[in-house]
């Protein structure tokens, strides 16, 4: 065999110089070699690590007995945690202890940041993968901007350029200035991470400062920063894969730029900023997450060809259409209201809708897995092409007006479009109508009206689930439960608490069963007459043979009551 | 080796190779060796400092990095030709190079050839590197499962 003269000689060299050679790798893939062999299992764990160091001053001063608690003594619990913080990163740094993790949540009291700044000198020399640092002044909140003048300048040149190994940096409640620090030509860091939250980024030179000074960022977020510019441009992040701009930002900042970024491939924006990209679909981004930029969500399809997974949600404003016809996307999410909703991604797997609902869907998608939609509105006209018996699709409805017969019947051929999936139907009043405008909720099923004469449809495969209608009236309740399942004639019938009309009736109709007579002649078949045979639960109670009690025990439980039905379709 | 002609000037140092090879050193590229320093401290001065544990033919290479180190090109620029000397030469050449200045304590040179090393393990996964470096994985699948669930955080 070839490899006969490849001898292994790594495995030889003496445990000290396999330390060296692992000390110029970073500490996750240093530690993976331990799987290589018995030998690197040895070696490894002989090979001196930090996973995580972290210092917090609050926590350190809770700790404390209570008399060093004591008033006036805030002073002397710094200095001994100063102390205690010093003399372990000493240690750590004089045997060149590499630390995957170092977590330091220090608070500053009168804006006297001397300790901040001894901490920051100790681990410039400290070889840390991931940092974070959190500068905690009096009157930092996470709920508000975070104030100039109190905040610490953040020495982030020093920072960056001082460590070889740092991957991931997080800075908190800090300012970055774009004064403050000596930037050195030619020193770059090897910072892959930059995640930025309530920090205050004061101008367009400190973006442009971390990216000259960071060439390698790929992943930048900015969670609720303040900024003293308008536009954050991104594009001077050449390797720039992921950027986030999350939660409400402060300042001057109206846009963000994200034109001319090549290799970003994901971008999110959960803020009302306006979004300035390449719209003649020469983005690469694949994974898209935007709250409120009504300007994308005409087509979906000529802006980001690439997309795989987008999320857009918008309140309210009231769009037309929304249309997605992209090859790669395989899962949307979408949580607005537009009329008409166009769907046509033959890869997609994915897709849900969340809004008050819309009037048109047209869904071509071949290939998709689960459908979930929410609404308080049946779609009027609907379209579909999906996998046959491969889809699961999860319907939540809550409705917020009054039900007819027509409404029914419309719920009746709604369901027909979708038979032969799995689905999971949970329906339900707007709980945010208070119970006196809930119980004016009228209901009503006739059955002679209408189409209502037309053969049940046979569905085979819908798990009903019905919750929190105790303010339907009997003859609502009664009316309610006939439309709901001559429409959708389920497998399963889930009723969670507070639905006593409903399980009332129920257990009566169930109770009656083949007694009335008129099962076996030809007239207008209610939805009992089509049942073979039933189960009854409550919990985990047969309740088949004692449907009487079953209203109590659904009062006085937080079981759920459940019912299974077998139907039969072949009368007449 | 390869030396200036303003060489015959400096002082030279004669080592002798584990096969018995003498090689004429000028006495900065010899003194960059802790280990060649302390031998000669112990012996007197124009005696053979022996060095057993490296054959000519690394010790040739190890004295011609020397040699360059004590040179007025930028350390950067011949650190860089090292660098891609050493990761492309066989792998038998560059571990005896790090035996070799480890056991003549030649810091520079170590941390050079560690640092190929550890670049030639960066971003594989451990069955490329043990195809890499001819490593047969002695651990039972059970073992070696075992170890992976412990270091799970290091395969995030």
């Amino acid at each position: 065999m070839y490899y006969i003269n490849h001898k292994d000689r790594i495995s030889k060299l003496p445990e000290e110089i396999i330390h060296h050679i692992l000390s110029f790798l970073l500490i996750k893939d240093a530690t993976q070699t331990s799987v290589l062999s018995k030998t690197w299992k040895s070696v490894c764990s002989s090979y001196k690590i930090v996973q995580s160091l972290h210092f917090d001053e609050t926590l350190f001063a809770s700790e404390l007995p209570l008399s060093a608690q004591s008033a006036g003594q805030d002073q002397e619990i710094k200095d001994k945690f100063m102390n205690f913080v010093n003399n372990r990163l000493l240690t750590i740094n004089q045997q060149h202890t590499p630390v995957l993790e170092l977590t330091s949540n220090l608070v500053v009291n009168n804006a006297d940041f001397s300790h901040v700044d001894r901490l920051m000198n100790l681990v410039r020399q400290t070889k840390v993968e991931e940092l974070c640092i959190f500068v905690q002044t009096k009157d930092f909140s996470w709920y508000s901007e975070i104030r100039e003048n109190a905040c610490y300048d953040f020495p982030y040149l020093e920072i960056l350029v001082s460590s070889k190994w740092l991957q991931s940096l997080t800075v908190r409640g800090c300012r970055l200035s774009s004064t403050v620090g000596n930037y050195v030509v030619g020193m770059y860091s090897s910072l892959k991470q930059l995640w930025l939250s309530h920090v205050l980024v004061s101008n367009e030179e400190t973006i442009s400062n971390l990216a000259i000074s960071c060439p390698l960022i790929e992943l930048l977020e900015f969670e609720c920063c303040t900024f003293g510019m308008g536009t954050l441009t991104l594009s001077i992040f050449h390797k720039l894969k992921k950027a986030y701009v999350e939660g409400f930002q402060y300042g001057e900042i109206g846009e963000v730029d994200i034109r001319e970024c090549v290799n970003l491939e994901s971008f999110s924006c959960t803020t009302h900023l306006e979004l300035l990209f390449n719209s003649d679909g020469g983005s690469n981004i694949r994974d898209l997450r935007l709250v409120d930029h009504p300007l994308v969500y005409g087509d979906l399809t000529a802006d980001f060809p690439l997309l795989e997974k987008a999320k857009l949600v918008i309140e309210d404003i009231r769009v037309d259409w929304f249309k997605a016809a992209n090859y790669h996307l395989r899962k949307l999410e979408i949580e607005f209201d537009p009329r008409k909703i166009y769907v046509d991604c033959p890869n997609l797997r994915y897709f849900k809708y969340r809004g008050s609902g819309c009037k048109k869907v047209f869904i071509d998608c071949p290939n998709l897995r689960e459908l979930l939609y929410e609404g308080d509105q049946v779609p009027s006209l609907l379209k579909l092409n999906l996998p046959t018996h491969k889809c699961l699709v999860k319907l939540h409805f809550c409705l917020s007006c009054d039900l007819d017969t027509s409404w029914f019947i419309r719920f009746k051929v709604f369901m027909e479009h979708i038979a032969g999936q799995k689905i999971y139907l949970s329906i339900g009043f707007d709980s945010r109508f208070d119970p006196w405008i809930q119980s004016r909720i009228q209901v009503e099923f006739e059955l002679n009206e209408f189409g209502a004469r037309i053969r049940p449809s046979q569905q085979n495969n819908v798990h009903l689930k019905v919750a929190r209608q105790n303010h339907l009236t009997k003859q609502t309740s009664a009316a309610f439960v006939d439309g709901l399942v001559w429409s959708t004639y389920p497998t399963t019938l889930t009723i969670l608490g507070y639905c006593t009309g409903i399980i009332e009736y129920l257990c009566k109709k169930l109770a009656s069963k083949g007694r009335d007579g008129c099962c076996e002649q030809f007239c207008n078949k209610f939805w009992w007459h089509n049942i073979e045979d039933f189960d009854a639960t409550s919990g985990n109670k047969d309740m088949k043979e004692n449907l009487a009690s079953m209203v109590m025990m659904h009062n006085n439980s937080t079981e759920k009551s459940c019912f299974t039905f077998k139907w039969r379709f072949d009368l007449h | 080796m390869a030396s200036s002609s303003t060489s015959e000037q400096k002082k030279k140092i004669r080592l002798k190779s584990a096969d018995n090879e003498l090689f004429d050193v000028d006495e900065d590229a010899a003194l960059q060796s802790e280990t060649i320093k302390n031998l000669l401290q112990e012996i007197s001065g124009d005696q053979i400092v022996p060095l057993p544990n490296v054959t000519s033919k690394i010790l040739a290479k190890v004295i011609e990095y020397c040699s360059n180190m004590c040179e007025l090109d930028p350390i950067i620029s011949v650190n860089k030709q090292w660098e891609s000397f050493f990761k492309n030469c066989d792998q038998d050449t560059l571990f005896d190079t790090i035996l070799a200045a480890n056991y003549l304590s030649i810091k520079s040179l170590l941390d050079l050839t560690c640092k190929c090393v550890a670049d030639m393990m960066k971003g594989k996964t451990p069955e490329e590197i043990r195809e890499k470096f001819h490593i047969v994985n002695d651990l039972t699948s059970e073992e070696e499962a075992k170890i992976r669930a412990e270091i799970s955080w290091a395969f995030e």
